[in-house]
């Protein structure tokens, strides 16, 4: 200790950067990821992430709720409907009857309900709906809610339903048509339509394909293959994850 | 050795220094101290979210604040308090043999208590018969003297949902942790209710006038419009497509599970579908009809067992409101015939459907604002018309007042032990969906917390005419299968020393276990936090209850009267 004392007396530079070192080492220990440290000792509970999972798998010794704060954003209705639109109903803006029912429906389910998709109402926007029941989402960027949710998997479906969505799907993507093989590269290109520039990792490409061999055997090959791929990727939450 | 030596050596000396000091930086008691301070808070971060599953919560807000010293307004509950009487504060008719011409304060006992004397009545039990009000007692606790510091209706309805100090609601915070498809829902009660959830989770609001197939409004967008040979289709693939959505939402962020529940309690409702919600809703609804129907023709002993005011002089006493002035029925008891209770059954009705079925976590119903409507009132000159008795009751005489609010609680109180026999017949596990954790052992309950209150409690006229506005003297009944009661917590001052409002109706007074202060809204909410199982979202203010498994008691002595020199 002696020894040290001396050599700083004699060496103020080395006395400064000691007490520089020993200031940054406080500092690193104040702002460690502590969260990191004990993650070991956290169980989330993340059973209900799987609904194949969930179901008839309740422990009934567990007795504990865990989940995470967090205050998690979803995109606006417009978002919601360009992107469906985007998807889903012909880029040239000529519309059939059909398209004109998929239409109809992305706005009666998504546009024409800010109460649970959030967005505001625009000033020349003709009769901005409230409906008879209503959230707290009425700010621009919503919350989550089980409404919200099944109207999202509602859109999908009742578009879905009609073949001419899956046609313009398809033509969107860039496919030749409901005969386009199944490979990895059309399945991404589909993925797209709502994912934007991610691209999918090869074990979701092999899970799509794997839904649409399943859909050949239990209904039959052709459109209701590429049905089950959209309904899928449409159903999916991530795309609404900006 | 040459001076460049020299520092090579001293570099290397000080590098020595440097792996020495960090072995020390490492092991010393500063390092340990910062590791301790850190592990603590993180703990302490952990240890707010893990916990008991919280209790459901029905909160009854009875906006307009109609007078309750005749139902669950506890005043003097022992013999040997003291107690000034009001004109308006009466709980019981007398007069003679043949007619009621006046009123009084009469209490009953129960179980040692003194509670107001409607409690001694029986009131219309489910599939027909009677039972004793009073059963409502045995799972009640009531806390008084709160000073809600607003006497404007709306002001006072915010402050009693979220008082100042508070970053979250008890509503909201446990929505937060409920995985039930519909955490929150109020019904009728947009503007009133002060709501804040903390993750984000919204409180639906159904704000249609409330009417038979409302049910069906609020569950619709689980309603999915496709053809049959689609639904078919779908569901051949059923488990493969689940799959693939699992597996594109892998990426999905660990803390989006809120998104997963809903969107999983969200597939589940439209896979299984309402196909008997039209059947199942009129059963329930038909239910609270019929037990309000029959407690508004209800024979109570004390109340309508007897003509009410024949051959009286009609004055203030009589008084409906000033617009429309003094009710002349020679026998009171006929403004009753025709008379109906609006939107309580569809409240009750919704209450039990949406929590019996596992739909909800939180619930919170306005009652509409008048206490009967369709009376059958006439007037000075003989005629006669139909019109409501409001909730809020300034203009609104002790007769009348006593006979048509006992009407009202009588109706309410049947349906409030209506509700808790179907919570009793649930078992707390009950999910809509399998997304739902259990709860706790028991019924629901045992797992429920249901609170009936207004904004604030009502002030009486000494002269019998009327009762304004008490934000200081307001109180709430709480109510669960877990509370052994009847449980008075609060103390109340003797007399409100104001000519005006003279006696003893409920005005909060210190508490010796609470530093010498009244209760206040922070230690409501507090308390309600403590039941539920939730974070106190009022810091600064602690529960007057503990809340232990099963068993929910009181932390103050019971509350008492206390005289002018000890307040």
């Amino acid at each position: 200790m002696i020894k040290a004392l001396t050599f700083y007396k004699y060496n103020k530079k080395y006395l400064y950067l000691t007490m520089v070192f020993l200031a940054l080492l406080s500092l690193s220990l104040m702002f460690q990821n502590c969260g990191q440290q004990f993650s070991a000792e956290i169980e989330y509970d993340h059973s209900h992430s799987s609904l194949s999972d969930s179901m008839g798998n309740n422990n009934p010794g567990q007795k504990i709720i865990q989940q995470p704060e967090y205050n998690i954003r979803l995109p606006e209705r417009m978002y919601m409907r360009n992107r469906l639109a985007h998807a889903f109903l012909p880029r040239s803006g000529n519309y059939t009857s059909q398209d004109n029912s998929i239409n109809n429906t992305i706005s009666q389910l998504v546009e024409r309900n800010p109460t649970f998709f959030g967005g505001s109402c625009h000033p020349n926007e003709q009769g901005c709906p409230q409906s008879a029941i209503t959230t707290t989402a009425h700010d621009p960027i919503p919350p989550s809610s089980a409404l919200r949710a099944s109207l999202s998997l509602r859109v999908c479906s009742e578009i879905l339903h009609r073949d001419q969505a899956i046609i313009n799907a398809l033509n969107n993507a860039g496919l030749s048509g409901i005969n386009a093989e199944k490979n990895f590269q059309n399945l991404s290109a589909v993925y797209r339509l709502f994912y934007g520039e991610r691209l999918p990792a090869n074990d979701q490409l092999d899970q799509l394909a794997y839904l649409a061999n399943i859909t050949s055997s239990q209904i039959g090959a052709g459109i209701d293959e590429w049905r089950a791929i959209l309904l899928a990727i449409c159903s999916s939450n991530s795309w609404q994850f900006l | 050795m040459s001076q460049k030596n020299k520092k090579q050596l001293r570099r290397r000396q000080f590098l020595a220094l440097m792996g020495s000091s960090s072995f020390f930086a490492a092991t010393n008691p500063f390092e340990l101290f910062l590791q301790n301070m850190s592990y603590g808070l993180v703990s302490q971060a952990f240890a707010q979210e893990i916990g008991p599953a919280p209790r459901r919560f029905v909160h009854i807000h009875d906006h307009g604040a109609p007078p309750r010293w005749m139902f669950d307004n506890l005043l003097k509950t022992q013999a040997n308090e003291p107690f000034l009487q009001n004109t308006m504060v009466k709980t019981r008719f007398s007069g003679n043999a043949n007619n009621y011409t006046g009123t009084t304060y009469s209490l009953h006992s129960h179980k040692g208590i003194l509670v107001p004397h409607l409690f001694s009545a029986q009131v219309p039990a489910p599939g027909g018969g009677l039972r004793p009000l009073a059963d409502l007692l045995n799972n009640m606790l009531v806390i008084r003297g709160i000073d809600t510091g607003n006497a404007a209706h709306l002001g006072s309805a915010h402050l009693v949902s979220r008082p100042p100090g508070t970053d979250a609601t008890t509503g909201g915070l446990i929505a937060d942790k409920s995985h039930l498809p519909l955490p929150a829902i109020g019904l009728n009660i947009t503007n009133l209710l002060n709501y804040r959830s903390k993750k984000g989770v919204s409180v639906i609001h159904h704000n249609t006038q409330l009417e038979r197939n409302n049910i069906a409004t609020l569950l619709s967008p689980f309603q999915e419009n496709v053809p049959q040979a689609f639904k078919a289709k779908r569901e051949a693939i059923d488990e493969t497509l689940r799959d693939t959505i699992n597996v594109l939402d892998r990426g999905l962020a660990y803390y989006a599970d809120n998104i997963r529940i809903d969107s999983n309690n969200a597939n589940s409702l439209l896979k299984n579908g309402f196909d008997d919600l039209e059947a199942n809703w009129n059963q329930v609804y038909n239910k609270y009809k019929g037990i309000i129907d029959s407690s508004i023709q209800l024979n109570i002993p004390g109340i309508t067992d007897r003509p009410i005011g024949v051959g009286q002089t009609r004055n203030n006493h009589y008084r409906r409101t000033i617009a429309t002035g003094i009710v002349y029925n020679n026998d009171l008891r006929t403004v009753l015939q025709g008379a109906t209770i609006r939107a309580m059954a569809e409240n009750f009705a919704m209450t039990e459907f949406l929590l019996t079925r596992g739909y909800t976590q939180y619930m919170v119903f306005r009652l509409r604002g008048n206490v009967l409507e369709n009376m059958n009132l006439q007037q000075a000159n003989g005629s006669m018309i139909r019109g409501a008795l409001t909730s809020d009751q300034h203009q609104t005489g002790s007769m009348l007042g006593l006979l048509a609010n006992s009407i009202y609680f009588a109706a309410l109180g049947a349906c409030l032990l209506a509700l808790q026999d179907a919570l009793k017949n649930t078992p707390s596990s009950v999910s809509a969906t399998p997304f739902n954790r259990p709860l706790t052992d028991g019924n629901l309950f045992d797992q429920t917390l249901i609170q009936y209150g207004a904004e604030f409690n009502r002030s009486p006229r000494q002269d019998g005419s009327g009762a304004d506005h008490a934000a200081y003297a307001t109180s709430f009944s709480m109510f669960s299968g877990s509370i052994e009661g009847p449980q008075i917590i609060g103390n109340i001052a003797l007399d409100n020393n104001h000519s005006s409002y003279y006696g003893t109706f409920g005005r909060g007074a210190i508490n010796p276990d609470m530093s010498r202060r009244p209760i206040g809204l922070g230690n409501l909410v507090a308390t309600q936090a403590a039941i539920l199982g939730v974070e106190n979202p009022s810091p600064n203010n602690s529960s007057v209850v503990r809340a232990s498994g099963n068993s929910i008691a009181s932390l103050l002595r019971p509350g008492q009267i206390v005289r002018p020199e000890e307040v």
